[in-house]
């Protein structure tokens, strides 16, 4: 009996550890599909835009108002496209992030309406690892530039021993909650399945901390 | 029930009866009439159920002592045998100061703390008050009978009125030391009655109300022995009859305990028989609560990974206090919370306690350990499922913007630029055809793009729907769809279904396949998909990179075949 049960029991812990690795693989999945989306858009979507716009500019200008018109509204057309797709493109993988690791969130911080103090290692962690921290902190300043009200913000991560901390501090209203629709529960998922969690610090009127660790392995 | 036990019964019974049957019949006492038959019968029926009570007692340790007092029970009444020795009759007569001693070692024998298998009581101090106590009421009886036999000559007692004889052992008429040696022995007897009493403090209303009658049996015999009243008399047949009826009580309460043990060692053992054939998840509660007669008994296991109480199925349970279910016990192993049983008010923690026994304790460990995998492996799954679900909104949002912006934008592009070529001298024309021919080449581009992320046509036609459209529109590459799962399948699992058919038509036309067959089927409960094809190479890499979103459906893809006969099969489990 004893020996049946410690099989059952060693059974379901390999259960439990193979649908760990399956999330890992599904997230690594995704992460690799937005990555790859984005390199096609900028491959062979965002190349002809530049192309029609050539194109456009060597037509020479024309006594026909309608058709300087016309024109005009092509390039204001193409403008908004080539906008839209690099939205599109940031929004689906940081681009800095496979190349210059967690230093990307400058990124973020310069896309921010208010001023973000970033100060992150330059050392490179492991990839999952890094995307889980970057999407943690982007969500974190997304929220905080619409919620917060406050005049400056900081993202501040380092490696302490053998785990990896964040923050995202801000001097905002405070009294922030964790929504369970809301895009940071969202990424508690992602942060579990590298072993990480989250904490939200909130208290009226005295800012909001939003802090994460994540070991490393 | 042993022969040992029956005979003992038996015997016992049959001195009882004959005791009784020369009590009535034979020999009127001193005083010239014959007891009385209430007397007779209610000492008669004490005997019995004392006796039945001693021979049903499994693990009393004391329970000759139980036997001789149910013997000897109407022993006294011999004092008035004129037809008996003088000093059997006197012996007899003192044997009243005996049976009260003898019900409080039946009392010791039966606290939980004489017992060493049982964990309440307090261990070796419990023993220790135990063999003192028994020690204490062992040298009272043996005082007081040893006292009124040797220093009382009924002979000269004017009260006497049974054995009014000469006492032909009598050492020396000495009737105030022998009142000193029996007040001390009274004193000894009941000092080990309170030790009893407070050793078990009685635990429930029923065993309460056997400690009473047990009390007031020792009380009555004492009394009558005190006061030497004659059972002729009002003062001393109300004494007896108490005594008697006392006795009844505590005996028929035993008799009652032992049932229900037995009652609980029977299902125990099947419970355990139970456990050890297989032990199926959840059993234990409703072993447990069979054994206790309380269907309301649940356990709950601590999954200290979520630190909650879960089910035996690893479900998290939120009302961890039920309102029928007053009762709480909490189980611990080394000061760790393992389980909580909630039961109804009326079972006790001594039953709680007794029906956990090592073989049971261990099964709840084991149970404990399960529950907590499971509901890891619950949560684990949940989240992955969560990251499936949420990977899948994001791709529809992806497909929504891309469509409603900048592949609109692209249209009114290559509309104005139609509506500009003939504005423009024929010598530029060119220019602006070559700039339309760029604008609809990229609306192209990010149509497809649109489709790889989020097939929306599944969503409107189903997954046959969207391979026959599929099939439709595929000019370079010829496909036959055959099958029909229906809308077997889940959304997500339906759109995985069909990202996977379009990644193995992506590997197939890679690998220069000349023709297609997608076949799909339902088998029981599961959506069977096979893409066939005759590609001379095949590397899979576009079917591979989805492997994680099958496995997280709980679904299989396998690819297999040599040059030429390649396939992809699918499974996924069909929605419940």
């Amino acid at each position: 009996l004893l020996e049946r049960n410690a099989r059952l029991q060693a059974d379901l812990t390999s259960a439990v550890e193979g649908v760990r690795a399956s999330r890992r693989r599904l997230i690594e999945a995704t992460t690799g599909e937005r990555a790859a989306l984005r390199q096609r858009l900028a491959e062979r979507a965002l190349p002809a835009i530049p192309a029609v716009a050539g194109l456009l500019r060597a037509v020479p200008d024309h006594a026909d108002p309608t058709a300087s018109r016309l024109i005009a509204q092509c390039r204001t057309e193409l403008e908004e496209i080539a906008a839209d797709l690099e939205n599109l493109s940031r929004g689906l993988h940081p681009r800095g992030l496979t190349e210059r690791g967690l230093t990307a969130l400058g990124e973020i911080a310069a896309a921010c309406p208010i001023p973000v103090t970033v100060s992150v290692p330059t050392a490179r962690l492991p990839a999952e690892v890094e995307s889980a921290v970057w999407y943690v902190c982007a969500e974190a300043v997304a929220n905080l530039v619409k919620h917060s009200h406050a005049d400056s913000a900081a993202i501040h991560v380092e490696i302490r021993r053998d785990q990896v901390v964040g923050e995202v501090t801000d001097d905002g209203v405070g009294g922030a909650r964790l929504d369970p629709d809301g895009g940071l529960a969202g990424l508690l998922d992602r942060l579990a399945a590298v072993g990480g969690n989250l904490r939200l610090t909130s208290p009226p009127g005295k800012g909001t901390t939003v802090r994460m660790t994540v070991p490393l392995r | 029930v042993s022969l040992v036990r029956l005979a003992v019964w038996c015997g016992g019974a049959l001195l009882i009866a004959l005791t009784a049957v020369l009590l009535r019949v034979v020999q009127p006492n001193a005083s010239g009439a014959a007891t009385h038959p209430a007397l007779l019968v209610a000492g008669a029926f004490a005997a019995f159920a004392l006796l039945t009570c001693a021979t049903a007692l499994r693990r009393h340790p004391l329970r000759v002592a139980a036997v001789v007092l149910a013997s000897t029970w109407l022993l006294p009444e011999f004092a008035g045998m004129t037809a008996l020795p003088d000093m059997v009759r006197v012996g007899a007569d003192a044997w009243g100061w005996v049976l009260p001693a003898l019900v409080v070692l039946v009392v010791v024998g039966t606290r939980p703390g004489g017992r060493p298998s049982s964990g309440t009581g307090g261990g070796v101090g419990a023993g220790v008050a135990t063999r003192r106590a028994v020690a204490l009421a062992v040298a009272g009886a043996v005082t007081a009978w040893t006292a009124r036999v040797l220093l009382v000559d009924p002979f000269l007692d004017p009260d006497c009125w049974r054995a009014c004889v000469a006492n032909p052992v009598l050492v020396a008429a000495a009737p105030g030391l022998a009142t000193v040696a029996c007040a001390v022995a009274t004193a000894a007897v009941l000092s080990a009655l309170a030790d009893a009493v407070r050793g078990a403090p009685p635990r429930s209303a029923a065993q309460g109300g056997n400690t009473v009658a047990a009390c007031g049996s020792v009380a009555g015999l004492f009394l009558l022995a005190w006061s030497g009243a004659s059972p002729d008399g009002p003062a001393g047949m109300t004494l007896v009859v108490a005594a008697d009826a006392c006795a009844v009580a505590f005996a028929g309460g035993l008799i009652v305990r032992e049932g229900r043990e037995r009652a609980l060692g029977r299902g125990l053992a099947a419970v355990a028989v139970e456990v050890a054939a297989g032990p199926r998840p959840g059993a234990l509660d409703a072993a447990l609560g069979r054994v206790l007669g309380d269907p309301a008994l649940r356990v709950r296991y601590w999954a200290g990974g979520r630190g909650e109480f879960v089910d035996a199925e690893g479900c998290p349970v939120t009302d961890t206090v039920e309102p029928a279910a007053a009762g709480r016990t909490t189980i611990t192993r080394g000061g760790q919370v393992l389980a909580v049983l909630t039961h109804s008010a009326r079972t006790g923690a001594r039953q709680v306690d007794q029906a956990l026994g090592p073989a049971l304790r261990l099964a709840l460990e084991n149970e404990q350990l399960r529950a907590a995998s499971l509901a890891e492996l619950r949560e684990v799954e949940a989240s992955r499922a969560r990251i499936l679900e949420r990977a899948e909104e994001e791709r529809r949002r992806l497909e929504r913007n891309l469509h409603d912006g900048a592949q609109q934008r692209v249209v009114s592009l290559a509309l104005l630029l139609r509506m500009l070529t003939p504005r423009v001298p024929p010598r530029d024309q060119d220019l602006i055809r070559e700039a339309a021919r760029r604008a609809s080449a990229l609306l192209e581009e990010l149509r497809r793009i649109a489709r790889g992320i989020h097939p929306a046509a599944v969503q409107d036609a189903g997954l046959t729907g969207a391979l026959l459209d599929l099939a439709e529109t595929s000019t370079d590459l010829p496909i036959t769809v055959s099958g029909d799962p229906g809308r077997a399948l889940t959304g997500t699992a339906e759109t995985t279904a069909f990202t996977v058919v379009i990644a193995a038509l992506a590997d197939a036309r890679a690998g220069g396949a000349g023709a297609v067959r997608v076949r799909s089927a339902v088998d029981g409960s599961r959506v069977i998909l096979d893409v066939e094809h005759d590609a001379s190479s095949y590397s899979a890499d576009a079917v591979d990179a989805l492997l994680p979103y099958v496995e997280a459906l709980a679904g299989r893809l396998a690819v297999g075949g040599a040059c030429g006969a390649w396939s992809v099969r699918l499974e996924l489990p069909c929605a419940s």
